[in-house]
């Protein structure tokens, strides 16, 4: 495959942190014969409207442009995202995806029972999305609750006091609910393509089982590049949240 | 404030070898399958086929699967030891996955669960064409396995059995028949072919299927997208590799009085 053949973008509300650690982290995540290029788009500019547009317009003038990703989180503005790509998928031809079902899926790829640890605020929110997209059954969960890890780990002064907390989370959710899998769900410091890693290294003889740790935006990548490999993309009814 | 653009790039190169483990005791389907698999194999993932040297000849029922699950776990241990940085049980069955995932530390998958995964986020309804009768039911239980029975609108079956899967002309007109049927009586979105053993005719399929469709119902139906399960297992096993992920040690506890696998991190 010529590795100019094939182009995905990845959508993102601009924000100075991001730039480190995607520019440098999730390169070996990349899939040599397909160029992956960021787009990061002021908060101004960031709606439904403007980034359906935007990804429409690539389609149409990007030379190889094969796939899309839109990055984040944020509970309440999946919604946004959502219909921005539904618009897209109405016309065009190409894969496009987020970032909850790539990592929920791979997540059930290795497992059967996953939970989030998130920096989310909003965490009966992301549950909705979780059930929007047909993954509560699932959910692992403990006295009903999921696991929610509170902090921001980008801007956590204390590194590696909350990557502890984050970790005691996860034995938790291992231990209480028999997480089989752990999503990482934050909308900063959660995209830390080192975090992943690390926590794998911290839960690796843990007493009361191994999870595996799925990182959002490396699933989002390496999905969305299998599905320009095969040459699949959406059927044009596809509506994933009514 | 303006738009901030750049490009991630692989900053090392790692090559990885990748195993191919075509669970039947006959080396018929080696060549064939390589050829699929290098079809969508990145250049960084190098693979190789390796067939059972026990068992039956192809798969069709539960008895097979048990028959050629041992030496399926053999190939898989022997490759978990050998350098490799992923492997794939080569049928839609899955035959030995599970076990294999209690035993080996290298990620292995089926042609099941990935391709499923896969075509839900394509399409909210679909089918699969499997090859006879006897077939359907085990992949009837997979699907409730996977929780994506409600997905499912039929598995169907295009009366063809594995050993004569290389009659193209007729592999291909018996699964956009059943895929049209699919689409126009059932409400399916999307198909999945139902054996790994239906090379080289996704592409066939999937043009003259939508052609047909609308031909017949001109702008009633949309693109219906097809999905090869080899390949389409094949990439998400890179993109598992990529990741660094494997099976869960929770969901696939290594069994009481064998030695604990190896870690990888």
């Amino acid at each position: 495959m010529d590795p100019t053949s094939r182009v995905l973008k990845i959508y993102g509300l601009q924000d100075d942190f991001i730039y480190g650690y995607v520019s440098g982290g999730y390169a070996k995540l990349v899939d040599p014969d397909i160029n992956a290029l960021f787009q990061l788009i002021p908060a101004a500019e960031w709606n439904a409207v403007a980034l359906a547009q935007k990804i429409s317009s690539d389609a149409q003038t990007v030379a190889g442009f094969s796939g899309a990703i839109v990055f984040g989180m944020v509970p309440k503005e999946f919604a946004a995202v959502q219909r921005a790509l539904r618009s897209i998928t109405a016309t065009a031809t190409l894969p496009l995806t987020e970032m909850y079902y790539a990592p929920l899926t791979m997540s059930r790829t290795v497992a059967r029972r996953f939970t989030f640890a998130t920096s989310q605020a909003d965490v009966a929110a992301m549950m909705k999305i979780v059930d929007d997209l047909g993954f509560s059954g699932q959910l692992a969960q403990a006295a009903g609750k999921s696991v929610h890890i509170a902090g921001n780990y980008q801007y956590n002064e204390n590194a590696s006091e909350v990557y502890q907390s984050i970790l005691d989370g996860c034995q938790k959710a291992v231990t209480d609910a028999r997480a089989e899998c752990i999503v990482l769900a934050g909308a900063n410091g959660m995209m830390d393509p080192s975090l992943a890693p690390m926590l794998r290294s911290g839960l690796a003889d843990y007493k009361d089982g191994v999870p595996q740790i799925i990182d959002p935006l490396g699933a989002s990548v390496t999905m969305l590049q299998s599905l320009i490999r095969n040459k699949v993309w959406s059927n044009r009814s596809y509506q994933a949240v009514a | 404030m303006t738009e901030l653009n750049f490009e991630l790039s692989q900053t090392e190169s790692i090559t990885h070898k990748m195993k191919v483990i075509v669970p039947v005791a006959t080396d018929i389907y080696n060549k064939p399958t390589m050829a699929e698999v290098n079809a969508v194999a990145a250049s960084d993932m190098i693979f190789d086929a390796e067939n059972l040297t026990t068992g039956t000849k192809f798969i069709e029922s539960r008895w097979a699967e048990y028959q050629d699950t041992g030496n399926i776990m053999s190939i898989a241990q022997a490759t978990d030891k050998s350098g490799y940085s992923g492997m794939i049980s080569d049928c839609l069955g899955e035959p030995g996955v599970g076990v294999c995932r209690e035993l080996v530390e290298t990620p292995i998958v089926g042609g099941f669960d990935l391709p499923c995964a896969t075509i839900n986020l394509l399409a909210d309804k679909y089918t699969i064409v499997t090859v006879i009768t006897s077939v359907i039911p085990m992949i009837t239980e997979l699907a409730e396995n996977l929780s994506t029975s409600a997905n499912l609108t039929s598995v169907r079956q295009v009366g063809i059995p594995v050993n004569q899967l290389n009659n193209i002309p007729k592999l291909e007109k018996a699964l956009i028949q059943q895929g049209y049927e699919a689409v126009t009586t059932e409400g399916a979105l999307a198909m999945l072919m139902g054996c790994t053993g239906m090379l080289g005719v996704r592409e066939n399929v999937e043009t003259n299927l939508n052609a047909r469709l609308e031909q017949d119902y001109p702008g009633k139906y949309p693109r219906i997208p097809v999905i090869d399960p080899a390949q389409n297992a094949v990439t998400l096993l890179q993109a598992m590799v990529r990741m660094g992920i494997t099976q869960s040690r929770v969901t696939y506890e290594t069994p009481p009085g064998l030695p604990p696998v190896r870690a990888m991190l």
